[in-house]
Parts: C-alpha cells; structure tokens; sequence
C-alpha cells in the first residue's frame, strides 16, 4: 500500500446534506444572541476617576510642600532650596500618610488588571 | 460571487440587521457541516458543531479583517470548534489498536464501504494533531495552504504532521488492505 493509494482512500468521502431545519435552528439561535442584552461592560470610566483623583490629591499636598510663605534670607523670595525641598516633600508624604495611599493605589490597579485579565480569559474560552 | 456575496451579508449583519446573516449560513451550511461529519462521523452531532461553529462565527464578524477570504475565516472558526469539541468528548473512545478490525490483521476486506468504514475508524483512532490535519488536508482537496490556514498552523507544522499520520495508518492499514491484491496476485499464479 502506497501513499497513492491513501490519498485514493481518504479523499473519497460521503457527502452529506444539513437537514432541513438547520438553517432555521442557526437563525432562531442567531436572533436570541442578537435580542439578548449584551453583557455589562467593565466601567473604566468610573473605575479611573477614583485613582486619578486620589493621584490628583497627592500631587496637590506634594506640591504644596514646595512652596512656602517668604522667609528671612532666602535668595528667592517664596522657594526654598533642595535639601528643605525633600524635607518638605518628606514632611507633605508622612503628612497626609503617602505610603499608605500608594500601597491602596497600587492594590487597586493590581485588582482591576486581574479581573480584566481574568474576563478576557473567560471570554476566550467561550 | 460568493465572496461579493459575503461580503454584503456581513456588512448587514454589522450594520444591525442579523437577517443578513442567513444568506451566510445558507451559502455555507453544507461545507461546514459535512467538516463537522469528517471529524465526528456522527449526523446529529455534526449539525450541532456546525451550529455553534456559526454562532461563534456570528458573535466575532467585526474580527473578520477581510484581508481573507470570508471562508477561510469562517473554517478557522468551525475547525477550532471541532477540534475544541473533539478534544473535550472524543468521537469513539478507541485507541488505533483497539479497532476491532485492526486488531486482527488476517480479517478479510468484505468490500468498499466495508473497507470506508475501516478507513474512517482508523483515522479517528489517531492521536488528534495528526487527525486534525489529515481531516482538514483531505477535506480542502489536498491543499496544504489551506489546511494550514483552517488550523492556524504554519505549514511546515502541517507537513510534517502528515507525513507521521499517513506512517501510522499505512503501517496499520497496509497488511489488511493490500489483501485483495495478494489474492488476486495468487490467482494469477496459478
């Protein structure tokens, strides 16, 4: 026996005809995905304010850090120099608990990266 | 034709009309179907594989980037249904010596459809990359391109996987279907 001989046997095949009502069966299932509510989209829009204003406050108490009322022999009047800079950026993140909010933030981005990664797996699979 | 035709039945469907889909189903049914058949030799069966292939084919339409033809997308589709499916519940739960038929070597070849049947038994027998591309090869006229694409291989992959698969099921054809030949030669002789 060759791989002619094979290919002579494999090749030939039944064909066979979809019954009559498959075309109806596949628009019926067809029409109920269509009419059926789509699944709730992840709302990034809301998902993002919230970190983004928590950023927003940090950079602000941060911030706030580096300017200071005038002070009596400073070259320039309401800046202070480096090492006061990060004492005050130091004092601003002990302040309003930095660490903490960082750790929250970056808690949150790890749960919505997972459950998106998640989802998509699901959705995969499916 | 066809291909116009797709294309204008799938632009109904993303424009909002699902109807338009059922010029798609009517136009390939049959193909998909008698894949499905290929791969599981079981009518009922097949029908609901080619059924849920559509669906999965309906639900990612905006995927199709039509650099492709619309049926090359949609066998890539049915072929990932069919195998997903045949992976998760095999067709018969037979390993290739366990065919009846083939475990006894001496058994004579009654005739063609006898023969078929053997045939089909022995290839769904075998370990499922190498099913996967003999079906698929066979069931696109021998076009390597065309299998390869079905199951998102590279062609080499699909080369090699059919040349191994051919190897097992000559190696376990060869003795029972060459008999009528040994006969016939014996015949001869005499």
């Amino acid at each position: 026996m060759t791989n002619d001989d094979l290919d002579h046997l494999l090749e030939s095949h039944d064909d066979i005809v979809p019954s009559s009502g498959f075309t109806d069966a596949v628009m019926a299932a067809v029409r109920h995905e269509a009419w059926e509510t789509p699944p709730l989209r992840f709302p990034w829009e809301r998902a993002t304010l919230g970190p983004l204003i928590a950023v927003l406050v940090v950079g602000l108490s941060v911030a706030s850090g580096f300017v200071r009322p005038a002070t009596v022999g400073s070259a320039v009047p309401g800046v202070v120099g480096t090492g006061e800079m990060l004492t005050a950026i130091g004092d601003a993140a002990s302040s309003v608990r930095l660490g903490w909010m960082a750790l929250a933030l970056l808690l949150t981005l790890v749960s919505v990266g997972l459950s998106s990664h998640l989802a998509s797996r699901v959705e995969r699979h499916e | 034709m066809s291909a116009a035709e797709d294309q204008a039945d799938v632009d109904r469907v993303l424009g909002g009309d699902p109807s338009g889909f059922e010029g798609l189903v009517r136009r390939w049914q049959r193909p998909l179907v008698n894949l499905a058949f290929r791969f599981c030799q079981d009518r009922g069966r097949a029908e609901e594989m080619a059924q849920e292939a559509f669906l999965r084919a309906y639900r990612s339409l905006r995927t199709w980037r039509k650099d492709a033809a619309f049926s090359t997308w949609l066998f890539a589709i049915a072929t990932n249904v069919y195998c997903s499916e045949l992976r998760r519940v095999p067709p018969r739960p037979v390993a290739l010596d366990d065919v009846p038929e083939l475990a006894k070597p001496g058994a004579a070849v009654r005739d063609d459809a006898y023969r078929d049947r053997i045939v089909r038994r022995a290839v769904l027998a075998l370990p499922a990359k190498y099913r996967e591309a003999l079906m698929l090869f066979y069931f696109h006229d021998m076009d390597i391109r065309a299998a390869a694409q079905s199951l998102s291989l590279p062609e080499g992959t699909i080369k090699a996987r059919l040349s191994r698969g051919r190897a097992i099921l000559l190696r376990k054809l060869s003795k029972l279907l060459a008999q009528p030949e040994t006969k016939q030669k014996q015949e001869q002789e005499r």
